[in-house]
Parts: structure tokens; C-alpha cells; sequence
């Protein structure tokens, strides 16, 4: 029932990968770990991998030039990049670039192993976005208008509302990617959320919880009740449902690290 | 060369004070020695009157023994040098020194000279009639001439002596020494001139006892003590200022070095921060790897455990301190991040109340009484309405944990017409602060909690107030309860209505 699938981990510290490799003991998941991103790039050619992980700052070529080599060589492979707390901003933003998503570090077995889950649900990467530069990114917050729509990719989108307030909601890939939803934590109104840290928890039948990154910060002010009180509409409805209405704080500096989308 | 102020001081008054009162003393002593002459010519004249008049009777009556004895026995009194009667042509008729009678003296003698000036003949007023010389002997006399004038007793007398064209008989010429006068003089010039003196002396003692006490000795101390704290020692604040202007002066240097000790120690605080800051960041860096490993291996152990396995509980206490690690990291990195803070128009009021919002179901609160008194219509503030928060909540939690037993917090807000700064005030009810914790309470890594924390929350808020341009001040007193006060610069736009 485990899924089988092959793993790159690239990190120049041995002791991450001795702790990956510790985390998927039980998996059928077969991992390669190397401590350089050159040998990473030389693993790819003769094997083809489904998803790789890989550290943000490492010495010589740091992650975002790794991933756009990744892509260069294998479109479809899903990164995920860690780091450590400091830098999770640009782990958030290289999502732009195409990442799956990230994961600070030190992480819990749950939590590398939820992302690892989800990563393998997905199955090939598709759709590569485009690069930064025609996404649009970074016009301005002086373009920001009722009705936009912006993705923190393969998690989260965000929806401009009339009254300039913003509500969140689930992507549908990350949706896809984490089964039936039978509950839903979210935080409450009033309270703060920051961008690149959790703002909801998706509970599935088989007992994880999927922490969804939460797109921009700002205070709570609302949260939509009809979607906590039966979670399985996330999934089920065609339209996707907001979970999360914010006063996002910070709108004109962050928006730039989220893709122009539509829901 | 530096000469002393003090020195400097009493020359001027030398200089000056013997100059005036140098000046004061010649004018009044030439005044006194005018005033002693002009009594000595006053007194020669009343005797040359009285003289006339006591030989007149004689003269009268032809009695030339009697006036030549009563000459003789004036010219002998004390004051009286001597006493001649001369006639029109200038000879000597009588006199008191026998040997002079008959002596003739020419018209342009001095005697002479006093009405026959210039060939004329004029009756001169008192003070011409009479002349101070200094005669052979070296002493100075005084004489004086009176005219005897022609009247009727005189030309109708049984001896027919003058006849009733001449309008003067003789004069009368009183010679009187002026040694006493000159003694007089000379012992007056010098007690002025030793009071003078004198006077020069003490003003210039009691000028120089006043200024050493009113001016030099608070300027040692200031000189001393500003020394010092120019060398970087603090000093104790100078005592004994009085109600001027030099008491002015200590009062000023002493709220000086207050004010310098206080900036001082924020500057160090400021410079800590940062080093912390960088350090931690570094720290933190360098920490996440070491940690990756121990959190995945503890949890695997764990993991792999049996249910009974005794050594289950070591495992769990391993993981849950590596995450409470991962904790600190991350609090730590929040507090070194220092992110560029997100700027908008913020209402104070707003984000009191939605910190209150959010703390008033916490455990901590719940037998806390929360007391406000918002001022309404407060100026906005341009800041961070994130970290604006994340301080009052810091505020309001340590609060809380000050009273586990319960208590009342009371927030305030308050804004003057004018003021440049919104005041706002976390007070609360609960153990309070010693000395020594109010000092140092902003410190990073300081904590009254004991090991609950990692005492960074206050250093944060310092911190967050500091890019905000406002401040945060604590009074305290033990089991009394605390109060913080924060400020903030108002933004000069309208005031946003709701």
C-alpha cells in the first residue's frame, strides 16, 4: 500500500541525510543521498527520480540554481527544498520558481513525511510554471484590485474580496494530493497568521495532518464555518471554497512571492 | 599662562577701587585743606576786625602807648605771629616786633600789592585781602590786610591828625602762622591714605572671599567632576547648589550625567541587541543540522521502541527537548531577524483591543480583570501593526504571570492636544520588579521567570520600539504590581473616524 517511489536527497551535511534516511526506514521508497549538488545532477542522468530533496544553501550552487537544473534535466520530478528557519522566505519563493514545496528545518517525521506523501500523490509534475519574469510578478501593489487571484503553488490561493480584505483557500492540487479531508484546524479570528508558516491543518482519514502554508500574514478575521463544520465540501464542490478571510497586513511587500492565478 | 579667574577678579578691583577711591580721597582732602584755609582766613579775619576795633577806641583818644602795648601783647598770643599797622605810604607805624617800626616797604611788594594792583588802587573782597606765603623760616603764614577806612571819629578827633580827604588811615596786617593748620593737613593726608589704602585691602579680600565662595569653589567641583566623566568615570552628583545661577549650573550637569549614564546604557543595551542579534542568527544557522539529526533519530528510536520498552520515556524526553530546541532557534531568528517592519497607518486603539481579543480566553486571564480607558480619536501611528501587537501581547501575558492568583490589568491610552507622542500603559497588580530586575528587564536573555523563557520577549519589544521611535519605560515595586509605559510617535494626518 506504501507507495514505492525513487528519492534524491541532496545536503552537504551528512547528518540530514542520515535523518531522511532514518525517517523512510520503513518505506519502500528508495533513497540516494549525495552531498553535492554536482553529484546530484550526475545521479539524474542515469536515474530518473520522483521527487528531490534538496537544502537551500549549500556551498559552490545554491537550491534555486540546482532546481532550475533539475527542471532543466527532468521536468516532471517534484523538489522540495529545505532549509532552516532563517532563509524560509526563500524557500517560499522559490515555489515560484516551480519547487513543491519546503519544509524548515529541523523537521518532525510527520512533517517530512506528510510533504513526502503528498509529493508522491501528485504524481509527474506537469505543468511547469513559467519563469518569474512573464508570471507578472512583482507589478505592484498599486495593481492589486478586487477579484485577483494569487496561488502559493500547489498549496494555498488568495482571493482579493471587494472590501480589499483577502480570504484563503486550498488548491486543488494540494487537495488531490492528500485524500479526504474529515477535519479542519484552523486558527481563530483575531488571531495572526505569517506568511511561509501554518495557517490550517488538513486532517485525512489515514491520520495525518497536512499543514497548509499560508500565503500571506495578517490578522483572522473570519473563518468560513460551513467548510469547518463539513470539510469533505473542500473536496467535493467544483468551485473552491475559502477557508480563511484576512486583513492581510503586509500585502504590498509579499504579494510578489505568490504566482498570478485563477482559483 | 593661565591665570586664575579669582586672580583676575581682585586686579580688576584693585585697579578700579584704587582708582576711585584714590580719586575720592584727593578730591575730598583737597576740599578739607580748602575748607581748613578758607577757616583760617575767616578766623584772621574776625581778628583783624577785633584788633581794629579794640585799638580804635585808643586811636581815638590819641593814646599811642596804648596802642602800641596792645599791639605788643596781641602780636605775643598763641596763633599770632604778628600784628602791624601801616601807613598809606607803606611804613610800618607799629607793630608787634618792635624793630620793624619805620620800615618802609615799596609799592610792588607782595604786602603792597594786595589792593595796589597794576598802579591801581582797589579794595579787594575778603579772600584777596589775604595771602599764604611761605616766609625765610620755612613756615607757611597767613596775612591778612585791612584796610582802616576814614570815618568821622577819625577826621574831627581833638589831635587832627587826618584830615577828611583820606579815605584810608593805614592797614592793619595780621600775620598768623599756619603750622598747626599744616600739621593738621599733613596728618589728614595720611589718614586718607592709609584709609585709602585700607579700604582697597579689605574690598579686596571680602571681593575675593565672595567670589570663592559664591563662584570658585562650585566651578572646582564642576571642573572636577566634568573631568571625570570626560574621562568616562561616573561621579557622585555635586551637592550644594543654592538658588542661582551656579546652583543652576550643578543642578544642569547633575541631570547631565543622568541623562548621559541612561543613554549610555540604551546605547550598550543597542549594541548588545545587535551582537545578539548576529549571534544568534550564526547560532541558529549552525544549529539546524545538529538538530535535524537528534529530532529524527530520538523519534525513531522512539518509534522503533516496544510499548513496554522502559527506555520509551527517555526517547520522548529527547524528542520533545529537541523540539522545544527547534523552539528557541526559531525565537531567537524572530527576534535577529529584525524584519523590515511592514508600515501602515496604525490605530493604537485597535491593536489594544484586538491583543485583549485575542488574550482574554487564555488560561493565564481567567481570573483576571482587564480594565480599559482608551482615549478615543487617537492619532494614527505609522508603523508595524504586527509587532505593535506582539508587544502589548508580550505586555499583557507577562502581566498575567505576574498575578498567577489573579488580579487587574489595566490598559490606557493617552493622547495631549500637541503632544508628539501617544502614551500608552500596561499596569498591573501582581509581585513586581526589585531594583535590580528593573534595570535590567530590557536585557536580552534576562528573565524574572526563571528559566521559563529565554527572557527575550521585553528585549524584542525594546527592540521593536526603538525602529518605531518610541520607548518603553517600567515602574515597579515589589508585591505592589507593575507598570509599563509605552510611547509612540503620533503621525501627523486626520484622525481616522470609524
Amino acid at each position: 500500500m506504501q507507495k514505492s517511489g525513487k528519492i534524491l536527497v541532496v545536503d552537504d551535511e551528512e547528518v540530514v541525510l542520515l535523518s531522511v534516511r532514518k525517517v523512510f526506514k520503513h518505506s519502500n521508497y528508495e533513497i540516494d543521498t549525495v552531498q553535492s549538488p554536482q553529484l546530484g545532477l550526475a545521479m539524474m542522468e542515469s536515474r530518473k527520480y520522483d521527487v528531490i530533496i534538496t537544502d537551500l544553501m549549500m556551498p559552490g550552487m545554491n537550491g534555486l540554481e540546482f532546481l532550475q537544473h533539475v527542471q532543466k534535466m527532468d521536468k516532471s520530478v517534484r523538489v522540495i527544498m529545505i532549509t532552516g528557519y532563517a532563509t524560509m522566505r526563500t524557500a517560499l519563493q522559490s515555489m515560484r520558481s516551480g519547487a513543491f514545496d519546503f519544509l524548515a528545518k529541523p523537521f518532525t517525521k510527520a512533517e517530512l513525511s506528510n510533504v513526502m506523501h503528498r509529493a508522491m500523490q501528485r504524481g509527474a509534475m506537469t505543468d511547469v510554471p513559467p519563469s518569474a519574469e512573464t508570471a507578472g510578478i512583482g507589478e505592484g501593489a498599486g495593481a492589486l484590485e478586487p477579484g485577483m487571484v494569487y496561488t502559493l503553488r500547489d498549496h494555498s490561493w488568495v482571493r482579493i474580496e471587494p472590501d480589499m480584505s483577502v480570504v484563503i483557500g486550498v488548491e486543488k492540487s494540494f487537495l488531490s494530493t492528500v485524500g479526504n479531508v474529515s477535519g479542519l484546524e484552523l486558527p481563530v479570528k483575531g488571531e495572526n497568521v505569517s506568511q511561509g508558516a501554518g495557517c490550517a491543518k488538513l486532517l485525512t482519514d489515514d491520520g495525518r495532518a497536512y499543514t497548509l502554508w499560508c500565503p500571506l500574514s495578517g490578522r483572522v478575521l473570519k473563518t468560513n464555518s460551513e467548510v469547518t463544520e463539513d470539510p469533505s465540501l473542500l473536496s467535493s464542490s467544483n468551485k473552491s471554497k475559502w477557508i480563511i478571510k484576512i486583513d492581510a497586513t503586509a500585502i504590498e511587500n509579499e504579494i510578489e512571492d505568490l504566482l498570478r492565478g485563477t482559483e | 599662562m593661565q591665570i586664575k579667574i579669582g586672580l583676575k577678579i581682585v586686579l580688576a578691583v584693585v585697579v578700579f577701587s584704587a582708582l576711585i577711591i584714590g580719586l575720592t580721597s584727593i578730591f575730598a582732602f583737597n576740599f578739607y585743606q580748602s575748607s581748613i584755609i578758607d577757616q583760617m582766613e575767616l578766623t584772621g579775619q574776625q581778628f583783624a576786625r577785633t584788633i581794629k576795633t579794640s585799638l580804635n577806641h585808643n586811636m581815638m583818644n590819641n593814646q599811642y602807648d596804648s596802642v602800641r602795648h596792645t599791639i605788643a601783647a596781641i602780636g605775643k598770643q598763641e596763633g599770632i605771629a604778628k600784628v602791624r599797622l601801616f601807613t598809606v605810604q607803606g611804613q610800618i607805624f607799629y607793630s608787634s616786633k618792635i624793630k620793624e617800626v619805620g620800615k618802609s616797604y615799596p609799592m610792588d611788594s607782595l604786602e603792597c600789592m594786595v589792593c595796589h594792583v597794576n598802579d591801581k588802587l582797589e579794595a579787594p573782597k575778603l579772600e584777596q585781602r589775604t595771602k599764604i606765603f611761605e616766609a625765610e623760616d620755612g613756615i607757611t603764614y597767613l596775612g591778612i590786610f585791612d584796610p582802616i577806612n576814614n570815618e568821622k571819629g577819625c577826621y574831627t578827633a581833638d589831635c587832627h591828625y587826618h584830615s577828611s580827604e583820606s579815605k584810608i588811615l593805614g592797614v592793619l596786617d595780621v600775620v598768623i602762622p599756619l603750622e598747626s593748620m599744616q600739621e593738621r593737613i599733613k596728618t589728614g593726608s595720611i589718614r586718607t591714605a592709609a584709609f585709602a589704602i585700607l579700604a582697597i585691602i579689605i574690598l579686596s579680600f571680602v571681593t575675593l572671599l565672595v567670589v570663592r565662595i559664591l563662584v570658585l569653589l562650585p566651578i572646582r567641583k564642576l571642573v572636577a567632576a566634568t573631568g571625570r566623566v570626560a574621562k568616562g568615570e561616573w561621579t557622585d552628583p555635586i551637592s550644594g547648589g543654592r538658588q542661582d545661577e551656579m546652583g543652576d549650573l550643578i543642578r544642569s550637569f547633575n541631570r547631565m550625567q543622568e541623562t548621559l549614564k541612561v543613554s549610555q546604557r540604551q546605547l550598550v543595551l543597542s549594541g548588545k541587541l545587535a551582537s545578539v542579534g548576529k549571534l544568534a542568527a550564526g547560532v541558529a544557522h549552525e544549529i539546524n543540522n545538529p538538530l535535524t539529526g537528534i529530532l529524527t533519530f530520538a523519534e525513531d528510536l522512539l518509534d522503533e521502541s516496544e510499548e513496554d520498552d522502559p527506555k520509551r520515556e527517555d526517547y520522548l524526553v529527547i524528542k520533545r527537548e529537541s523540539i522545544r530546541c527547534r523552539q528557541i532557534v526559531r525565537n531567537l531568528l524572530d527576534f535577529a531577524r529584525q524584519d523590515k517592519p511592514q508600515i501602515s497607518s496604525v490605530d493604537v486603539n485597535e491593536v489594544l483591543k484586538r491583543t485583549i481579543t485575542l488574550i482574554e480566553r487564555l488560561a493565564q486571564f481567567q481570573n483576571c480583570v482587564i480594565e480599559t480607558s482608551l482615549q478615543p480619536n487617537l492619532p494614527l501611528v505609522r508603523g508595524d501593526a504586527g509587532q505593535l501587537q506582539q508587544i502589548y501581547l508580550n505586555l499583557l501575558i507577562n502581566s498575567a504571570e505576574a498575578m498567577p492568583e489573579g488580579g487587574k490589568i489595566t490598559i490606557k491610552s493617552i493622547h495631549g492636544r500637541r503632544n508628539p507622542l501617544i502614551t500608552t500603559t500596561v499596569t498591573d497588580t501582581g509581585i513586581g520588579m526589585s531594583e535590580e530586575e528593573k534595570r535590567r528587564i530590557f536585557e536580552p536573555f534576562y528573565s524574572t521567570k526563571k528559566g521559563k523563557t529565554q527572557g527575550l520577549g521585553l528585549a524584542v519589544t525594546w527592540g521593536i520600539l526603538e525602529q518605531h521611535g518610541g520607548s518603553i519605560d517600567v515602574e515597579s515595586e515589589v508585591d505592589k504590581g507593575t507598570k509599563f509605559t509605552v510611547r509612540l510617535p503620533a503621525y501627523r494626518t486626520k484622525i481616522r473616524k470609524k
